[in-house]
């Protein structure tokens, strides 16, 4: 399964509705797509695909997980420091 | 009405909406005039279906001053489930802010129900000159929170303006005003911990409430930035909001916060540190609370304690007993009373206790005993007093604070005309603590099926009350008598392959 298709179960076994069409780019925490349960099940698989004691904290996480899209270029950019 | 006669300011930190005392004033009187020309008068039921904002807590006012009883509805409720509340609480409004939800008012049209859009007020004067005040029977019925049954037998828990007042005061004797002069409040409105103790009690003592929408994730990811910005001094919240916020919000940097509460559920001694640490505060207390005695009864407002799982602390305007019996229906006997240190049910006397089920007076007698309330807790008090609670008797699933009721969602499950058995059970979640399990027996498994039933549980239960994952089984096991063992059927699932909802919940393009 590639990266962005577990991420999307991810997402979606979290409760998440996602449409059938999505769009990478398409808002999910500021367009309240997510909700708190959502982003939990998030954050516990970002931090098992990021560099271990990435302080995620210290992120603008609003902004930086907004999207399918940016969260794999997060993920990306901090697994690459491991 | 009000503890201190005057409410505090109001802030909405989302919209930037800020109503000073004057403006909060104003506006109540405007509100009043809004209602009062609708005829509401005293006794009338009043459904309200928005919360966490500005103008609830003034509409909140304006309906207490005409004598009216508001009914706050979670606004994720269906609209069977809200008809099923209406036919118990037969209010005379239902009173929105914005346009109407069309299948609510097709689901109320038939009840005698006025359906109003209190947003129509805004383009209305503002109130003139101050009142004096309203006189509010004591005894008349304040609050009613739904706290079960939404798709069948609604269980709702009456308060009335002395019971609540007796809530208040009591927080104010034990705790002070002062910690809470500027109280975040990001817990719903709808239930009583947000709504009586988070909200109401440091507004209605004259103190700035700022209140937010509920478990807002953008929110909760800047919650540090946001007590700062606002010199937030107090937040109450639930175990769920600070698992979230621990791993992804930066810590606050101005040491405003002088207390924090956590309640609705279990506070592990782990999690107590942590927020400890992240809020930079030591008073951060475990706070006991039930709709039924107006919330927060108990709490941590004890000198040099560490925590522990469990601990809970002194009564706050009450006594809290542990009884060997769990039974109601006779005044308790002293003889029934644990020593320290051994387990029993929990019981509360307080005056802030609930005038009693709505229309359920079968329910209030199993509960309350000679004005003594059983919690359907267990607990043990220790040698100095302090309670601490070891687990519930009740059959409840605490989703992040939320109780789901499991007959409430076997309920709708069995009206599904393939079901041939249902259990609803708790699921351990690492955020929520628990979820919502379901194991049913079907007449087909076949896809068709799944996504009717996938679909007849959307159209009747509020989404905080769909099962996180369903087993589809042979048979749900049950004893001689017909009952069943919910822990059980959860253990016989554990190994089960949970049927795909990610396919059913999928929203066409």
């Amino acid at each position: 399964m590639s990266l962005r298709n577990a991420l999307v179960r991810v997402i979606e076994d979290g409760g998440a509705q996602l449409p059938a069409d999505l769009d990478d780019h398409m808002s999910l925490i500021q367009s309240g797509i997510l909700d708190s349960t959502a982003l939990f099940e998030l954050t516990l698989w970002v931090e098992d695909h990021v560099a271990p004691g990435t302080d995620l904290t210290t992120f603008d996480l609003a902004e930086e997980w907004d999207t399918i899209a940016k969260l794999l270029a997060f993920v990306e950019r901090h697994a690459q420091r491991a | 009405m009000f503890v201190d006669l005057a409410c505090g300011p109001l802030t909405e930190p989302v919209t930037g909406k800020h109503w000073d005392r004057e403006a909060v004033g104003a506006r109540c009187r405007q509100r009043r005039s809004f209602f009062a020309r609708r005829a509401l008068s005293s006794g009338d039921r009043v459904f309200v279906h928005y919360g966490n904002s500005a103008e609830f807590f003034v509409d909140l006012i304006a309906i207490w001053s005409l004598g009216g009883c508001v009914i706050p509805i979670d606004t994720r409720l269906t609209a069977f489930e809200v008809e099923t509340l209406a036919r118990a609480a037969r209010p005379r409004f239902s009173v929105w802010f914005g346009p109407p939800d069309d299948a609510v008012v097709r689901a109320l049209s038939g009840l005698d129900v006025d359906v109003l859009d209190a947003a129509e007020v805004e383009s209305g004067p503002l109130g003139e000159a101050p009142s004096a005040g309203h006189l509010v029977a004591l005894d008349q019925d304040a609050l009613i929170l739904f706290t079960s049954g939404t798709t069948g037998q609604p269980k709702g828990v009456v308060h009335t303006h002395r019971s609540l007042r007796a809530r208040w005061m009591a927080l104010r004797s034990a705790l002070g005003v002062a910690p809470f002069r500027r109280t975040l409040c990001l817990l719903p409105t709808h239930f009583g911990h947000g709504l009586i103790c988070n909200s109401l009690f440091p507004w209605l003592c004259g103190q700035h409430l700022f209140i937010g929408p509920p478990f807002k994730p953008d929110l909760l990811l800047k919650l540090g930035a946001l007590l700062d910005e606002h010199g937030i001094t107090f937040l109450s919240s639930v175990p769920t909001l600070w698992r979230l916020a621990l791993k992804t919000s930066a810590p606050p940097r101005l040491s405003t916060l002088e207390r924090v509460f956590v309640g609705s559920a279990p506070l592990s001694a782990h999690l107590w540190r942590d927020i400890q640490a992240w809020t930079g505060v030591r008073d951060v207390w475990n706070a006991y609370g039930i709709t039924e005695t107006g919330s927060w009864l108990a709490g941590t407002s004890v000198a040099d304690f560490t925590p522990e799982d469990g601990l809970i602390g002194e009564p706050w305007g009450g006594v809290v007993k542990v009884l060997r019996t769990g039974e109601g229906g006779a005044p308790l006997e002293a003889t029934a009373e644990c020593a320290a240190g051994e387990g029993g049910h929990v019981w509360v006397n307080t005056p802030a206790l609930m005038r009693g089920y709505l229309e359920r007076d079968d329910l209030t007698a199993q509960v309350v005993s000679a004005g003594w309330f059983h919690t359907g807790d267990i607990g043990v008090v220790d040698e100095r007093g302090w309670l601490h609670l070891r687990g519930r008797e009740r059959e409840e699933i605490n989703k992040g604070g939320m109780k789901i009721y499991p007959a409430d969602v076997d309920a709708v499950v069995e009206r599904f005309d393939r079901t041939i058995d249902v259990c609803t059970f708790a699921l351990d979640d690492p955020l929520l603590g628990e979820d919502v399990g379901l194991a049913v027996v079907l007449e087909r498994a076949d896809p068709g099926t799944l996504r009717d039933l996938h679909d007849w549980l959307v159209r009747h239960l509020a989404a905080p009350q769909l099962p996180k994952r369903w087993y589809v089984v042979d048979e749900i096991p049950r004893s001689a008598r017909g009952k069943v063992n919910r822990a059980g059927v959860a253990a016989r699932c554990t190994g089960l392959q949970s049927v795909d909802l990610r396919s059913l919940r999928r929203r066409p393009a």
